[in-house]
């Protein structure tokens, strides 16, 4: 079997830009860039909201991706220096409602029926992916508490968890974790990836994902997803926003640290790599990365530690991931972090908890993981039961929850 | 809390830092003031300043081109540089002013004048460390017996501030400076109010529990944020989706401030939006016998006028609805968020209760409205309430949410088509006090204290009772001593019933516990200090 044929990948980086007054330049200023980028590479390069899009065209091999994201980046901050104007690469705003992504295209996919299926088998490594890509830990006012609020608040409905796929069933969707997109390109679109501050870590992480998902494409299965393992994805998902590489994430009953699952992975799709004249030796950044546990995430919070006004933040920020190796200079001399444990169940509740105020929909505490609904409801019952919220229905709100004792009055 | 945004023209490294990495001196000259982006003050026009920054990295700093945002300490010195202490006073004059200057461009400041009541002190500056100070004898100002409430002015070159004088507990109103304009100043027993008038319209920005002296509009300190984005009362209006952004950088001028018999009462107009001929007017009354403000703005589309060339060839045809505007009226009030924040409010037989746990989590009621008349605003760990009250018979939809330092509520009521000539109108009552209490069939109060002019204190009730409600009486305890107060209904034109009661506690001291009991009601925290 082989759903991928010929190999091919790419990239939608999105990417924010910065005026010499500290603001984010709006779409329709970025759309002549855009333009001029699109002319001069032949490259579909477009906008997004309120940030430059780069799809970096059908790449066959990891020197042809590398090479062109060397080349656009170079002259896109050429392009925007002449007026006074920054790339910024940042997955999340510091202060705005602003999310941004390195997609990573994974072609050529061709049939819908597969693609879907596949999905079902992908859709457990996501939070890995996401583990790795973690960059937001400080978005539109919210810091301290994960290290991809991307992740964790689904980039503004952008990135949703995965649904098991039927074929039998199933109509277009756009915007999950990982899904086939053939109504739009010939290709699974891996969408959980937090937008890449250092460009030599994108083009690592694309060729990684892409031949992950290759290798996942040449293996027949009947492993059937089940309830217990798309919750593990969910809590997985949800850990990988909150620790980044420091995570331990739930394996088919057991505990492992994200960064042997990755290694696992990196070694598993050798061969992958290597159709993509590509091999392990050529991520110096990602094998620092797994060593240290230490992700973008970490690299930004170091940061923003010193920083604690969020717009001198965003300015110091700013000014210094325009340089593409900024990121890859801090992980050199990084300190090793330690593993963190999973969730266990009591974790699990209090996080579900911790969304509940006082007349809080019931939706907030269900968008913590995402449950589907009957763990979710499981979920609501158990606070109930356990006395720890109370909850109240009306024709006009619906259902509200409010945590008991604590806070109260 | 503004701060300046400045273009870097040269860094220079001083070596090695003592907290991390490098100790950068960083020159720059001021570009614009955040977070509004609006122009450095002249007073700073081709000046060369500098700040020290230490970093690991030094690209986090920037280069020579690059702007450098500095934060509102860093900035202060160079964005407020004249200060004066006290900036206020309530009951005696003080004898001396100690101003101090934190920055001047030249070698020599500029001469230092004190101005009130028509005469006009020098001031001699001495250096102190980085900054100049002076101290200034106020007894020249004035004749032997000096007023009650002055404005004594403090001028030093391009710079001006003050020190305002008022009589304790007296119903008082007085025309402030301030980085932000001019600052109507209203006080009596009860509260303390400022409202500017160069911006939001003329809203309300700080209002001072005087008994307590409590603010109840602290915003987030070092944190830079627009006036009223984290504390405050701004009324807001739309004409489409969204709210109009002309509201908060419309100014106001005064139409008169007077002192009646039973309050202070201001008034401001101004242009919301002069090419939507939208012309807006506050009236602020803050009642002197009761813990109240009375809160109405209007907005107002000028009549239609003949268009020029109306029949010239080629026009096209007018219809009614061409004139027809939207307009949409609500407020957006801010309070800092402690963990225990919440905002309640009745509608038909329930009480609504909104504590978000998360940063941007937000409620905005589809079909539920108001219909109780009021808004009640708790923080219980720093003892703190503020009740609203509007009409019941025209309530407006609930809304609110959790923003990174702030509780906010922001309710809207129904747009409506406006014609030219067509005014409307959006009237409010608010009451902020130490103790509160809600039910859903009861309703909700606020309770009060001010220290009356003779001794003793003087403990208040601002409640919207449900008909329903068959106990109409108010207790109060200060200390050992209770008091029981019938409820006394005032009618508010626009803001609909609400009932009262004023307990007096000849004895009393402000030190002792203060709880009150309202219609049945409890307080919702009791034995305050």
């Amino acid at each position: 079997m082989n759903l991928f044929d010929p190999r091919t990948f790419s990239t939608d980086w999105e990417i924010m830009v910065m005026d010499r007054l500290n603001r984010v330049v709006s779409t329709e200023k970025i759309m002549g860039f855009a333009g001029a980028l699109q002319a001069e590479f032949l490259l579909p390069i477009v906008v997004d909201l309120d940030a430059l899009e780069l799809p970096l065209g059908v790449n066959t091999t990891f020197p042809q991706f590398c090479d062109r994201i060397l080349r656009v980046t170079d002259r896109a901050t050429a392009i925007f220096h002449e007026y006074d104007l920054d790339l910024f690469p940042a997955a999340a705003h510091p202060t705005e409602r602003l999310y941004n992504s390195s997609h990573i295209h994974v072609g050529t996919l061709t049939d819908e029926c597969a693609g879907l299926l596949l999905e079902n088998r992908l859709l457990r490594y996501a939070p890995a992916f996401a583990a790795l890509a973690a960059n937001a830990p400080l978005a539109a006012g919210m810091h301290g508490a994960y290290k991809s609020y991307r992740v964790r608040y689904q980039a503004n409905s952008n990135i949703r968890p995965n649904s098991r796929r039927d074929p039998r069933f199933e109509q277009p969707i756009w915007g999950l974790d990982a899904g086939a997109k053939l109504f739009a390109a010939p290709t699974l679109e891996v969408r959980v990836l937090d937008c890449a501050s250092s460009r030599l870590l994108l083009a690592e992480m694309g060729a990684f994902v892409a031949a992950f998902v290759h290798l996942l494409g040449t293996q027949e299965s009947d492993e059937e997803l089940t309830p217990d393992l798309y919750r593990e994805y969910l809590i997985n998902r949800w850990t990988a926003a909150r620790d980044g590489l420091q995570a331990s994430f739930y394996w088919q009953g057991k505990i492992r640290p994200v960064v042997d699952l990755l290694n696992e992975m990196l070694d598993a799709c050798e061969r992958e790599l290597g159709k993509l004249e590509a091999a392990r030796w050529d991520f110096p950044l990602i094998e620092t990365m797994l060593e240290k546990r230490v992700c973008q995430a970490d690299f930004a919070r170091a940061l923003a530690d010193r920083y604690p006004e969020p717009q001198v933040f965003t300015s110091a920020y700013a000014k210094l991931i325009r340089h593409w190796d900024a990121f890859d200079t801090y992980l050199e001399q990084a300190s090793v972090l330690d593993p963190l444990p999973p969730p266990d169940e009591e974790a699990i509740l209090a996080a579900h908890l911790q969304a509940i105020g006082e007349g809080t929909h019931f939706y907030r505490t269900r968008e913590v993981m995402s449950f589907p609904p009957v763990e979710a409801d499981a979920m609501m019952e158990r606070m109930m039961r356990d006395g720890l919220a109370i909850r109240d229905v009306t024709p006009e709100r619906g259902t509200v929850l409010s945590r008991t004792g604590g806070e109260n009055g | 809390m503004d701060a300046l945004l400045g273009k870097i023209t040269g860094v220079e490294s001083l070596g090695s830092g003592e907290q991390t990495g490098e100790r950068l001196a960083v020159c720059f000259t001021p570009v614009c003031v955040l977070p509004a982006h609006t122009a450095a003050p002249a007073w700073l026009d081709g000046q060369e300043l500098s700040v020290i920054r230490e970093a690991p990295d030094p690209r986090e700093v920037g280069h020579a081109g690059d702007s450098l945002v500095l934060t509102p300490e860093e900035s202060a010195r160079w964005l407020h540089p004249l200060q004066v202490a006290p900036e206020l006073v309530r009951g005696e004059m003080p004898d001396t002013l100690h101003v101090s200057l934190h920055w001047w461009k030249d070698d020599a400041p500029p001469p230092l004048i004190v101005a009130a009541a028509g005469r006009q002190v020098r001031g001699d500056w001495r250096r102190e460390g980085d900054r100049y100070v002076a101290d200034i004898a106020t007894a020249p100002l004035f004749d032997a017996y000096p007023p009650t409430t002055a404005m004594l002015q403090v001028r030093c070159g391009p710079f001006t501030t003050g020190c305002a004088v008022l009589a304790r507990g007296l119903p008082t109103v007085l025309k402030l400076p301030s980085p932000l304009g001019e600052i109507y100043h209203l006080e009596n027993a009860w509260y303390a109010l400022e409202i500017p008038t160069a911006l939001a319209g003329g809203g309300l920005l700080s209002l001072r529990e005087q008994a307590r002296e409590v603010e109840h509009f602290s915003p987030p300190a070092a944190i830079i944020q627009a006036p009223f984005a984290n504390a405050g009362h701004a009324d807001r209006y739309a004409t489409e989706w969204r709210p109009s952004p002309k509201m908060a950088t419309t100014a106001m001028t005064t139409a008169g401030a007077r002192q009646e018999s039973t309050g202070t009462r201001l008034f401001l107009e101004g242009v919301a939006d002069a090419e939507a001929h939208l012309r807006t007017s506050l009236t602020c009354l803050l009642h002197d016998h009761l813990p109240l403000i009375s809160w109405q703005r209007t907005f107002q589309y000028d009549a239609a006028k003949p268009t020029p060339h109306a029949d010239a060839p080629g026009t096209p045809v007018a219809m009614p609805i061409d004139d027809i505007r939207t307009l949409r009226l609500g407020f957006r009030t801010a309070w800092m968020a402690d963990a225990d924040s919440r905002i309640l409010c009745g509608y038909d037989d329930h009480l609504a209760i909104f504590r978000p746990a998360l940063v941007n989590d937000e409620e905005r009621a589809k079909d539920w409205w108001m219909t109780g008349g009021w808004a009640l605003i708790e923080h219980p760990s720093r003892r703190q309430c503020l009740l609203y009250l509007f009409d019941p018979i025209f309530p407006p939809l609930f809304a609110a949410k959790r923003e990174a330092h702030a509780l906010v509520l922001k309710p809207w009521w129904p747009a409506a088509p406006a014609r030219p000539g067509e005014a409307f109108s959006l009237t409010l009552a608010l009451s902020a006090g130490e103790l509160c209490g809600a039910t859903a069939l009861g309703g909700a109060w606020v309770a009060c204290r001010s220290v009356g002019s003779a001794l003793g204190v003087h403990g208040a009730v601002i409640a919207r009772l449900r008909e329903l409600s068959p106990d109409h009486t108010a207790r109060m305890t200060l200390g050992t001593a209770s008091c029981e107060v019938p409820l006394q209904a005032m009618s508010l034109p626009g803001a609909g019933v609400l009932h009262y009661a004023v307990a007096t506690f000849p004895e009393g001291r402000l030190e002792e516990p203060f709880d009150a009991m309202v219609a049945g009601m409890p307080s919702r925290w009791g034995g305050t200090r």
